[in-house]
């Protein structure tokens, strides 16, 4: 399955084939950083929002894009707080992978991550955003298939997911 | 001068970047104005704005979030962002990790100077922490003080540029046990965790 996280409230670009797409609502909590989505409901964050299944979606999907404004070289807010709800797609455990101390997998996909960063970027944010990325699918086992900036949502326009 | 250091952890309480909040203060001279602000939430509060404007460095303290900063704190640093600008101001950060390499943070070094040159502030490095799990869980820091170790250390250096106004560079310092010890505490603490809600050992992995 694909997944689309995108702060883009008309969110148009043509997807193909099973997918799902979450988009800005304003029921989204922060997370809280409680890591109860660990040892209270292992693999579920216990903020009852509608945002409690991230994890587990992301351990059904071969791809994620974000489409997303690019800031200071960071995922948008909006994205970012998907992501940070996602925590409970790793096991708590530790391995070590590239000589770095990383999670555990708690299943068994590898999910292949893209970028559509829109806005205007600075070439330091655009080498950030590329790096961030690349940390954060080593981080979770997954790669990085690809990483585009636009400087408007206009400029996306042609592409599909 | 006035020294703002500011806790962005999103935990109200016992929160890592509190322990090192608590372990860098004292370093500070006694003439130095030092402000305990909040940054918890996804906005700022006015009254924590204008205390931030009025002082000469921030000093951020803030947890390290799928290898950058949480989205709280992206929100805040947005609403700053304005108001902040054209302000003479010094920015430093300390953040910390789960995993056992303070090297782990550089990413997030370089948001919060990217951050720096969309406001027009001055990025001044900081203190990336490794074996952030440890600090607010056990008295270690408390240890750490009389063990003088690597990152308290650091944190009485980093006091010092800020005082100076010199810029300190990006330093990684992690806790002072092996890594193998800190994943076999950290895993032990795990199981005792869903043990005392209820949970079998082999829930921690459980799939959906
Ligand atoms: C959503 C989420 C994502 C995290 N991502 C990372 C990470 O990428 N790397 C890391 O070393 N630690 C990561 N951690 C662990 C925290 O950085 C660590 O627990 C930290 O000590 C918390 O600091 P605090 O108590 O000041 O909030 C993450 C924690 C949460 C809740």
């Amino acid at each position: 399955m694909k997944l689309i996280v995108t702060d883009l409230e008309n969110f148009n670009l043509p997807v193909s084939g099973e997918h799902k797409i979450i988009k800005p609502d304003s029921r989204l909590c922060r997370c809280v950083g409680c890591f109860n989505c660990w040892f209270k409901t292992p693999g579920k964050c216990v903020i009852a929002d509608g945002f409690d299944d991230i994890g587990a979606l992301w351990g059904k999907c071969d791809e994620v894009y974000y489409v997303c404004r690019c800031v200071y070289g960071s995922l948008s807010p909006f994205a970012k707080n998907i992501q940070d709800r996602g925590l409970a797609y790793v096991h708590p455990d530790f391995v070590i992978r590239g000589g770095e101390m990383h999670h555990r997998r708690r299943y068994d996909n590898v999910i292949k991550c893209s970028v559509l960063f829109y806005g205007e970027t600075t070439e330091g944010e655009r080498q950030t955003a590329r790096k961030l990325m690349q940390a954060a699918m080593d981080n979770y086992d997954g790669t990085v298939e690809r990483i585009e900036f636009f400087d408007s949502v206009e400029d996306m326009e042609g592409i599909s997911l | 001068m006035t020294v703002a250091l500011i806790n962005a952890s999103p935990k109200l309480s016992h929160s890592s970047s509190w322990a090192l909040i608590k372990n860098t203060v004292g370093f500070f001279p006694n003439k130095t104005n030092v402000k305990m602000l909040d940054m918890h939430t996804n906005t700022v509060s006015e009254n924590t704005v204008s205390e931030l404007l009025a002082a000469d460095a921030w000093v951020l303290f803030f947890p390290l979030y799928v290898d950058a900063l949480p989205s709280h704190v992206l929100r805040c640093l947005m609403q700053l962002e304005e108001r902040a600008r054209g302000k003479t101001l010094k920015v430093y950060a300390v953040i910390n990790c789960g995993f056992y390499e303070g090297e782990q943070t550089e990413v997030a070094f370089e948001i919060v100077e990217n951050f720096c040159i969309r406001a027009g502030l001055e990025f001044c490095g900081g203190v990336g922490v490794g074996g952030g799990g440890m600090l607010s869980t056990t008295p270690v820091l408390e240890d750490m003080k009389h063990n003088k170790t690597a990152i308290i250390h650091e944190l009485k250096r980093l006091a010092k540029s800020v005082v100076r106004g010199r810029n300190h560079g990006v330093k990684f310092k992690s806790v002072s046990i092996p890594r193998i010890m800190y994943k076999v505490g950290a895993e032990a603490l795990w199981r005792i965790n869903a043990v005392k809600y209820g949970n079998k050992l082999s829930d921690l992995g459980k799939r959906y």
